[in-house]
């Protein structure tokens, strides 16, 4: 219980070294991870899914026993023998298997189809689910959502401006920022696969993370002219002494449907579940300890805000 | 808001029945087709708009009901179509040009074939002296500005074997001149074929064509062939008898197709894409999803069974931590989610995976405006105001933070919504409609809620607000206050120990609410701090 006592009380704002190192640490980690599984590019240190990659996946349950290399001899005599197959999960009794080739015409498609019916008897309910992607289909995900971040963060960076003041905006901006990076940094070293599922949550991370932000600085904005006689970084401790409550029980009240979301979800959900849990957690640590510090570091050098920094701490000059 | 929750329930009730379900929810077929012009430049919009409405007639013909079909960009057009058994027919027939031509076989319409590859037509075209830019068009679309490419499948012109070749633009004769199509036998060999019937202006060109292939072959005496062309592969190769007298004047009435070995049903689809017309535009996939229905029906108890359950622990989270408030929350979340799903069902919404990632989202959300306002108002309530002047401030200071909040989730999820591609535009919809629905809530529901319970005696106790139960967090601060108080008595103790934190956490608490009185001890507290930073 002392804990509790003492994060309601803890001077945040005097610790920003602390937290701007673990920021880094867990950032400089993510950014290691991707140079080195990319190969000194750091684009390629993700693992992506079949949405940026061209080619076609097939998920296939069949009702006559089945192994991996039977599957493979199939497909392989079909004309293609770099197909990448992998055994799945296919209920009782049955077998499962991804298929993963090329980008296949509708011919090319009905024929495998068919040689591996013959062969296996495809489960005729939902045996044969595929999904193809064309070449220039990765791209364009890649750059609309690069698009769409920069837009994101223009538009916040133009609204927390308004509503707030610049200084705020950066700080919010840079808490974005350090988001994104931790929820790609995390990707690259758990290995996950990046799919348009993810880059969605990654999205929604921007908006979302920004609660706990907004929270914290719509206190900051309240408490400033009243608190007017204390350090700017003793009046922005005092503000989230006040909002703590807040934030940690929006956070967890969020975190605990994605986790159901990522405990019972199917695959897709879980995609999503997963960024979106890297996301909350990440931005519910950043609008204390990273757009709070920034925030209040650029509100210091105002000269009104130096003069009681000064008064407080004359040594340091 | 009962009218509200009762138009809601009558979208809702029977449950299952009025939700849109999307493709990943209930199965079928989903193509994204990239549209290129036939000499590979971007089509215009008019021929995209043109190429939507001949798919539209397309997928109708093939009998899928509930089938969406829209432009996505300027280049792309994704078709929907729901519960489709037979997802390869529906591929072979929506996506085809259905470009029927005519061709002269002479060697002045035909410069090339018949040869063996695609390779040795276009080398011995580029022998001809032929530009290798149109080589390089020929290579990847089939067809450039002077050439067409056309394989000739087995059966068709050789026996077993394909054959390759090189026509010149234009071709004699194109699929506008069709008037109608009709899928049947062949009268000698049995075989399902397309019979077509040409326009008056099409029957015309027809008879000039086959009027001149009569002659030639009279003069050289040797029968003439000419070629009918489908999409860049021959379909057949008819001979012109000279020998028939009846041929003399060409032939007027019709023409057959019957391109080797064609099924019934192949016949048909042919049959309704030459009757519909050819595409403007040559399709590609760019992206294509089947999903069976069991899968589909799979997901969907996955969704709804951790969305359950997700909704299930955030009633009981809050109801242990905010006690009657909580109650208030749950009752306002529960009005939330019935409102939410009305609103699907009544615009209607397709409901999508993504889509339901983002209603489970949603429940944070609303919850979460509900713990800014009850926050909020306890705060209100420690600082001494009676509950029901607590609950008013507390709410209208809350639901501003929320309007911020909830402004940056929206414009993101806004943004989301225009520029991503078919499937987090789902879930980004959902946000939206969520977090706008919530705030609805906030204002129609919690508000009206709090202001009747306000009015109740029972209410106006502090405990019911869940202050007592959240001391351990007022306690800190509480101390903290008692702490500083104790500072500001000897303010030489407060130098020799403490947190410093604790003495600025005084300073905020005990000057925000007493204005008036802070002067004083607000001074004193610097003074304190000062000494102390010394000690540092």
């Amino acid at each position: 219980m002392d804990f509790f006592r003492r994060i309601y009380s803890f001077d945040y704002m005097g610790h920003k070294r602390w937290w701007f190192t673990i920021s880094a640490i867990i950032i400089g980690a993510g950014l290691i991870s991707l140079f080195a599984k990319g190969g000194g590019n750091p684009v390629k240190g993700l693992t992506y899914g079949l949405e940026f990659k061209e080619g076609t996946r097939i998920a296939v349950v069949f009702t006559k026993p089945a192994t991996l290399s039977d599957v493979r001899g199939v497909v392989a005599a079909q004309g293609y023998p770099d197909a990448v197959i992998q055994q799945a999960s296919g209920g009782a009794g049955k077998e499962g298997f991804q298929i993963q080739t090329g980008t296949l015409t509708p011919a090319q498609q009905t024929a495998l189809q068919t040689a591996l019916d013959k062969r296996f008897s495809i489960e005729p309910q939902s045996g044969w689910n595929l999904s193809l992607v064309g070449a220039t289909f990765g791209h364009q995900v890649v750059s609309s959502s690069i698009k769409a971040v920069v837009i994101a963060l223009l538009l916040i960076l133009v609204y927390v401006t308004f509503r707030f003041q610049w200084k705020f905006a950066v700080g919010a901006i840079a808490a974005e920022i350090h988001d994104l990076l931790v929820v790609v940094g995390i990707y690259s070293i758990t290995g996950r696969e990046v799919t348009t599922a993810t880059i969605a949550a990654v999205l929604t991370i921007l908006g979302y993370s920004l609660y706990d932000t907004v929270i914290v600085f719509d206190r900051i904005r309240e408490n400033q002219p009243k608190l007017n006689r204390i350090p700017y970084g003793d009046m922005v401790n005092v503000s989230i002494w006040e909002t703590l409550t807040r934030s940690i029980n929006t956070t967890m009240i969020t975190l605990l449907p994605v986790v159901c979301l990522l405990l019972f979800g199917g695959a897709t959900l879980k995609d999503f579940a997963f960024a979106l849990l890297v996301g909350i957690l990440s931005g519910a640590y950043s609008s204390i300890f990273v757009a709070s510090p920034i925030t209040t570091i650029l509100k210091e050098r105002e000269p009104q805000y130096r003069k009681l920094k000064l008064a407080a701490r004359p040594d340091q000059s | 808001m009962a009218a509200l929750v009762a138009v809601s329930l009558y979208f809702i009730i029977p449950p299952g029945v009025k939700t849109h379900l999307g493709l990943d929810l209930q199965g079928g077929l989903e193509i994204v087709y990239t549209a290129k012009t036939a000499n590979g430049a971007a089509p215009s919009p008019a021929q995209l708009d043109q190429t939507v409405n001949i798919l539209d007639r397309r997928v109708n013909g093939l009998g899928v009901t509930e089938s969406a079909i829209q432009k996505q960009g300027t280049d792309q057009i994704s078709v929907a179509l729901p519960g489709i058994k037979n997802t390869q027919q529906a591929l072979n027939t929506i996506g085809k040009t259905a470009q029927l031509e005519f061709y002269y076989d002479d060697p002045q319409h035909r410069p090339v074939g018949p040869v063996a590859t695609k390779q040795a037509a276009l080398a011995e075209l580029k022998r001809q002296g032929a530009a290798p830019a149109e080589i390089a068009q020929l290579a990847t679309t089939g067809t450039s500005a002077n050439y067409s490419l056309v394989e000739a499948k087995p059966g068709v012109f050789g026996n077993n074997t394909s054959a390759w070749f090189v026509y010149k633009r234009p071709p004699a004769m194109t699929g506008d001149a069709i008037s109608r199509a009709t899928a049947g036998f062949n009268s000698t060999t049995g075989k399902p074929n397309v019979l077509i019937d040409f326009t008056s202006q099409g029957s015309q060109r027809f008879q000039d064509i086959t009027r001149r292939l009569y002659r030639t072959g009279l003069l050289k005496g040797q029968p003439q062939t000419f070629a009918i062309v489908l999409d860049n592969v021959m379909s057949s190769d008819p001979q012109i008898d000279y020998t028939d007298p009846g041929l003399r004047d060409g032939i007027s009435g019709g023409a057959e197709i019957s391109g080797g070995n064609m099924t019934i049903q192949e016949s048909k689809d042919l049959a309704l894409v030459l009757n519909i017309g050819a595409l403007p535009v040559r399709l590609a996939v760019a992206e294509q999803r089947s999903v069976s229905a069991t899968l589909g029906k799979d997901s969907l108890h996955q969704g709804l069974i951790a969305g359950m359950i997700g909704l299930g622990i955030v009633l009981v989270y809050m109801l242990l931590y905010y006690r009657f408030l909580g109650l208030v929350a749950d009752l306002a979340l529960i009005v939330y989610g019935i409102l939410l799903w009305g609103l699907f069902n009544a615009i209607p919404v397709t409901l999508t995976l993504p889509g339901i990632a983002g209603m489970i989202l949603t429940i944070g959300v609303a919850a979460d405006a509900n713990v800014v306002i009850f926050e909020r108002i306890k705060e209100e309530v420690r600082h001494g105001k009676t509950v029901r002047s607590a609950v008013n401030s507390g709410y209208a200071r809350g639901f501003k933070t929320i309007l911020d909040a909830n402004i940056l989730t929206m414009l993101t999820a806004a943004v989301l919504f225009v520029f991503a591609t078919a499937q987090p535009k789902g879930f980004a919809l959902t946000l939206i409609l969520g977090v706008l629905v919530s705030m609805l809530t906030a204002v129609l529901f919690t508000r009206a809620m709090l202001g009747v319970l306000a009015g109740f005696a029972f209410f106006s106790k502090p405990a019911f607000m869940g202050v007592r139960t959240s001391q351990i967090e007022t306690a800190a601060v509480d101390e903290g206050r008692a702490a500083a108080s104790r500072k500001r008595r000897t303010t030489s103790t407060a130098a020799a120990e403490g947190d410093a934190a604790a003495v600025a956490a005084a300073a905020g608490v005990v000057t925000a609410p007493a204005q008036g009185a802070g002067a004083t001890p607000g001074r004193r507290t610097s003074t304190s701090r000062k000494k102390k930073k010394k000690r540092r």
